[in-house]
C-alpha cells in the first residue's frame, strides 16, 4: 500500500513538472530571445545597443524615426520650428500625455529630463553639450536654445539615447541628497510615456513589460492585440534557436550564421535579414611607419580581396561600405567607387612609395570575440604576402586594445587596427567629425589613425553649423571624396542584422537606427 | 579546538588581505582605462574625466587602496562601473543563483557519488562496478559544455521535458524574497508553483555541473572504502558477526570518510570554475556570466567583489572540511 502510494506520489510529481510548461496562456504574450542585457535601464546614463529594445517602448522621444527609415517624425512633440540661424527650437507637445505613474507629460517634464541627462553628463550627454538652455513657454511648448547652429539637432533628439522623457515625479520620489538625478532607482526601474510599462526586471533572466492601458494613441482600432512582452536573456545563440524552434520565443535576436542557414525554409519562421548601418574598418597609423605614407596605405587597399571577404569570410551577410560613411545616411556620397582588388596597382603604389617588394612588417590588431575581424585578418594577411609584406595579428580584449589606441602615442599605435562603429543617428557626420576631425586624435576621441587632412578639417568646421541643408550636404560629400583619396583607413563592410521571428509576429519593421528594437504599437501576434 | 578555529579564521582574513592587495593592483596595472570603458565607447575626454573623479580613479594607488579598505570593513564593495549600481546589490542579484545552482550541485554530487562509490566497492569487479567505473570515466572526460548541450538536446528538444534554460519560468512569479535561493523560499512561502518550476529548470543545469564531480567522488569513495574493507578491524568486525551493512557503514565507511571529505571540499572549488560554461549554457543568471562582464570590462570594483567572494567560499569550505574530519574520525584532534 505504502509503495502505491510512493509511487503514484512520483507519477503524479513527474506529470506535474511536465505539465507545467503547458498550463501557461501565452497567446497575448510576445517573448524576445536576447544575448544582450544593458547594464543599466537609466535612459540619461545607458548607452548600449542591448538597452534600445526597452528603450524604444518605454520612453518616447520628442520626435523619432519612422519605422523602417532615417526620417524623422513627430512622437511627443506633434510640431516644431527652428530660427533661421537654427540656435533656437520651439517644440508643441501633444496633448493628454501621461507618464505610466500617471502624472501628466508636459513641458517641464520635457525640461526635467533634457537637465537630468545634461546634468548627469555620461554616455550619451555628448550629443547634448550644444544645448544652453532648456525652457518651457507654457504647459505644451518648449524652447531649446543651443550656443551653435546644430543641424542635426532633430536627428539627436529622435536617438534612441538619453533624449528619451522620464517621469520628474518618480524621479523625485527616489532622489537623495547623494543622488539627486535617482540614477541607483533608474537604473533598474524605467518610468515613460511609450505603449508599454516597466513590471521588473530580475537580472540575468528577464525583463517584463505590459501594455499601458492609458497610453496617449490609445488602443483602439489598432490590430496590436499583445498584452505582455517577455524580454528573456539567452546568452547561448544556439539555445536561442532552440526556444524559437519549439515557440518558447517568438522572437531570436541572436541566431549564427549556422543556425541561420539550418532554418532557412523552416515551416512556422520568418528570417529578415537587412543591412546595418554598422561599419567596420581598418584604420591605418597615418603618422608612424610606413603607413604614414598614403601610397602604402592605398597599395594595401588595393590588396586586400573583397569579393571574398564578402562571399567567404562573411557569407554574404554583409554588404561592401562605399566610403567612410554608411551606405543609406542622408548626405552619403554615392559617387565613390567601391575598391576592388588589384594587386598590380597595389604593388606599382608600393614600388612609388620606396618598396617595390615590401619587405616590412605591419601590426594588424583586433578586438576580442570579433571573428569576422580576425578572418579578414587572414585574407588581408595572404593578400599582402604576395606583396612582400608581413601582417602580424594580434587579438587583444577591448580594454587592453583601447589603451593603445587611445593615448596620444602614435608610434604606439599599431600600424592597423580593425574598428567598429555605430551611428547614434542618422547623419553621416556623426561618423566623419569624430573619426576624422584632427581635433579629434586621442585622446580627445576616435581619429585613432591620427589623420589630418586641413581641408577635410575645415569642410566639417563649416558643416558642423551650416543650416542650409543642400549646401552642408555639399560639404559633407566632398569631405568623404577627401577621405577616400586620402585613404586613412578601408572601408571594410556593414553587417546584416538577422532577426529571426515565428509566423505569427506581426507588423515587424526593421529599424536602420533603432536596429535592435521593435515597434511594438505596431505588432500583433497571430497564433 | 577553539584556538585552532580562532587561528584558522585569523589565517582566513590574512589570505583574504593578501587576496584584495593582489587582486587591487592586479586590477589597475593591467593594460586599459577603466574610466574610458565605463564612460562608453563614444564619450568624450571630459566625460572620461568626470568618470574618473566619481570612482575615485584619479587618485594615487595607494589612496584608493586605503579607501576601498575603509569601505570594505563597512561592507561596502563600492559601485559598479559597468552597472552604475552598488556592486553589493548586482552581488545579490547574481551570487545567491549560483550559490543555489552550487548547493544543489554539491548535494547531488555527494549525495549520489558515495552510495555509487560504495556500491562498487561492495560489488567490485562485477558488471555493476564496471558499469560505474565506465560512468565515472565519462563524467571525468565529458566537457561541461558538451555535456550540457546534449542534455539540452535530449530533453529540451526531443522529449520535451525540461526547460532550456533560466531559474524560473517566466510566466510563473518569483516566490517571495526570503534567503534569496528561490527553491528553498518558494518552499518556505508554501509557493508550490514557483517551486516545482524551480526544480525544474536547476535539474539540467545541476546534472550538468555535478557529473564530473559525482564521478570523482565516486571513485574516490571506491578507492578509499576499498583500502579500509582490507583493514584488520574490518575483519574482526565480521568475526565477531556483524550485519554487513553495520560493518560497512559503521566501520569502514567512517574510515573511509577523510580523503572523501577532503575530495568533496576540492570539488566544490572546481564547481566555481565550471559554473560559468553551466551557466551560460542555461542561460543561468548567476555570477559567472557577471564575473566575465566585469572582466571583459575591467569593472575594477566588481572583479574585486567577485574575487573575494569566491575566496571566502573557497577558504570556508576548506575549514568546514577541516572541521568535519573531527567529526568523522575522532583520532583527528585540533589544538
Amino acid at each position: 500500500m505504502t509503495r502505491t502510494v510512493l509511487m503514484s506520489s512520483v507519477l503524479f510529481a513527474v506529470l506535474g513538472l511536465l505539465a507545467l510548461g503547458q498550463e501557461i496562456p501565452r497567446e497575448r504574450t510576445l517573448v524576445i530571445a536576447t544575448g544582450l542585457q544593458p547594464s543599466t535601464l537609466d535612459i540619461g546614463v545607458g548607452y548600449e545597443a542591448a538597452a534600445i529594445n526597452v528603450n524604444l517602448v518605454v520612453y518616447e522621444r520628442l520626435v523619432r524615426y519612422k519605422p523602417g527609415s532615417v526620417e524623422v517624425e513627430p512622437e511627443l512633440a506633434e510640431s516644431w520650428e527652428a530660427s533661421p540661424d537654427g540656435k533656437v527650437w520651439t517644440f508643441k507637445l501633444h496633448p493628454g500625455i501621461v507618464f505610466h505613474d500617471g502624472t501628466p507629460c508636459n513641458a517641464e517634464a520635457v525640461v526635467f529630463s533634457f537637465e537630468r541627462a545634461i546634468s548627469i553628463n555620461l554616455g550619451p550627454a555628448w550629443m547634448l553639450e550644444p544645448i544652453e538652455k532648456v525652457e518651457a513657454l507654457d504647459d505644451f511648448t518648449v524652447r531649446f536654445t543651443l550656443k551653435r547652429p546644430y543641424p542635426e539637432f532633430l536627428q539627436v533628439l529622435a536617438n534612441i539615447f538619453g533624449t528619451g522623457i522620464v517621469s520628474p515625479a518618480a524621479v523625485k520620489a527616489h532622489a537623495t541628497d547623494a543622488d539627486p538625478w535617482a540614477q541607483e532607482w533608474l537604473s533598474s526601474h524605467m518610468v515613460g510615456t511609450g505603449p508599454y510599462e516597466f513590471v521588473e526586471w530580475v537580472k540575468g533572466q528577464h525583463i517584463i513589460l505590459r501594455r499601458f492601458e492609458d497610453y496617449w494613441r490609445g488602443w483602439e482600432g489598432v490590430k496590436n492585440d499583445i498584452e505582455q512582452v517577455i524580454i528573456r536573456y539567452i546568452t547561448e545563440p544556439s539555445v536561442q534557436r532552440l526556444l524559437l524552434e519549439r515557440g518558447d520565443v517568438d522572437i531570436a535576436m541572436d541566431i549564427s550564421v549556422d543556425d541561420w542557414e539550418l532554418l532557412k525554409g523552416r515551416p512556422g519562421i520568418v528570417l529578415v535579414e537587412e543591412p546595418s548601418m554598422h561599419a567596420t574598418y581598418l584604420r591605418f597609423n597615418c603618422v608612424a611607419g610606413p603607413t604614414s605614407d598614403a601610397r602604402v596605405r592605398k597599395a594595401i587597399r588595393a590588396a586586400l580581396d573583397y569579393k571574398g571577404m564578402i562571399e567567404y569570410v562573411l557569407r554574404g551577410h554583409a554588404v561592401q561600405m562605399q566610403g567612410a560613411a554608411a551606405i543609406g545616411l542622408p548626405c552619403h556620397n554615392d559617387e565613390l567607387p567601391l575598391p576592388v582588388q588589384d594587386l598590380d596597382l597595389a604593388r606599382g603604389l608600393l614600388a612609388e612609395a620606396g618598396y617595390p617588394n615590401g619587405g616590412f612588417t605591419l601590426e594588424y590588431v583586433y578586438e576580442s570575440g570579433h571573428e569576422d575581424r580576425r578572418r579578414v585578418g587572414e585574407l588581408l594577411q595572404a593578400s599582402l604576402a604576395e606583396l612582400g609584406i608581413k601582417l602580424q595579428i594580434i587579438e587583444l580584449p577591448w580594454p587592453d586594445l583601447w589603451e593603445r589606441v587611445s593615448a596620444a602615442a602614435p608610434e604606439r599605435t599599431p600600424a592597423i587596427v580593425a574598428n567598429g562603429w555605430w551611428p547614434d543617428y542618422a547623419d553621416v557626420i556623426n561618423f566623419l567629425y569624430p573619426m576624422y576631425h584632427s581635433s579629434q586624435w586621442p585622446p580627445v576621441a576616435f581619429n585613432i589613425g591620427f589623420y589630418r587632412n586641413a581641408r577635410v578639417d575645415e569642410l566639417l568646421d563649416k558643416a558642423q553649423v551650416e543650416t542650409n541643408p543642400e549646401v552642408r550636404c555639399e560639404l559633407l560629400k566632398e569631405v568623404q571624396a577627401l577621405i577616400y583619396d586620402d585613404s586613412p583607413d578601408i572601408d571594410l563592410y556593414h553587417l546584416t542584422t538577422r532577426i529571426a521571428l515565428r509566423d505569427w509576429v506581426k507588423g515587424y519593421v526593421y529599424s536602420p537606427i533603432y536596429t535592435e528594437g521593435f515597434f511594438l504599437y505596431n505588432m500583433w501576434l497571430e497564433k | 579546538m577553539w584556538a585552532y578555529l580562532l587561528r584558522r579564521l585569523g589565517y582566513t582574513l590574512l589570505t583574504l588581505w593578501g587576496l584584495t592587495l593582489i587582486t587591487f593592483v592586479l586590477t589597475r596595472v593591467v593594460p586599459g582605462d577603466p574610466a574610458r570603458i565605463a564612460a562608453g565607447p563614444q564619450a568624450r575626454q571630459k566625460q572620461v574625466e568626470r568618470v574618473r573623479e566619481m570612482y575615485g580613479l584619479d587618485k594615487p594607488l595607494w589612496v584608493q587602496y586605503g579607501v576601498y579598505m575603509a569601505n570594505l570593513l563597512r561592507c561596502d564593495f563600492g559601485k559598479s562601473l559597468w552597472s552604475k549600481r552598488p556592486v553589493i546589490e548586482d552581488l545579490k542579484a547574481y551570487f545567491l543563483p549560483t550559490v543555489e545552482l552550487g548547493l544543489t550541485a554539491g548535494i547531488m554530487f555527494f549525495c549520489l557519488g558515495v552510495p555509487l562509490g560504495i556500491l562498487s566497492a561492495v560489488y567490485r569487479n562485477s558488471p555493476l562496478d564496471h558499469l560505474a567505473r565506465f560512468f565515472a570515466l565519462a563524467g571525468v572526460s565529458l566537457p561541461v559544455f558538451i555535456f550540457g548541450l546534449v542534455l539540452q538536446l535530449v530533453f529540451y528538444k526531443i522529449l520535451g521535458w525540461f526547460p532550456a534554460g533560466g531559474r524560473i519560468d517566466p510566466f510563473v512569479s518569483a516566490p517571495q524574497h526570503v534567503t534569496g535561493l528561490y527553491i528553498l523560499d518558494s518552499l518556505i512561502t508554501g509557493n508550490w508553483k514557483a517551486f516545482l518550476s524551480s526544480i525544474h529548470h536547476i535539474l539540467l543545469p545541476a546534472v550538468t555541473l555535478a557529473y564530473g564531480s559525482l564521478a570523482v567522488v565516486s571513485r574516490m569513495t571506491r578507492a578509499s572504502l576499498l583500502e579500509v574493507l582490507g583493514q584488520d578491524y574490518v575483519r574482526t568486525a565480521r568475526a565477531k558477526g556483524l550485519a554487513e551493512r553495520v560493518v560497512l557503514l559503521k566501520h569502514a565507511l567512517r574510515n573511509a570518510m577523510v580523503p572523501i571529505l577532503t575530495i568533496t571540499g576540492l570539488q566544490i572549488g572546481s564547481l566555481l570554475g565550471g559554473v560559468l560554461l553551466v551557466e551560460i549554457i542555461f542561460s543561468w543568471p548567476g555570477l559567472g556570466t557577471y564575473a566575465y562582464t566585469a572582466v571583459t570590462v575591467l569593472d575594477v570594483n566588481a572583479i574585486m567583489a567577485i574575487t573575494l567572494i569566491t575566496g571566502l567560499l573557497y577558504t570556508g569550505v576548506n575549514l568546514l572540511v577541516d572541521l568535519l574530519y573531527t567529526v568523522v574520525d575522532p583520532r583527528i584532534r585540533y589544538r
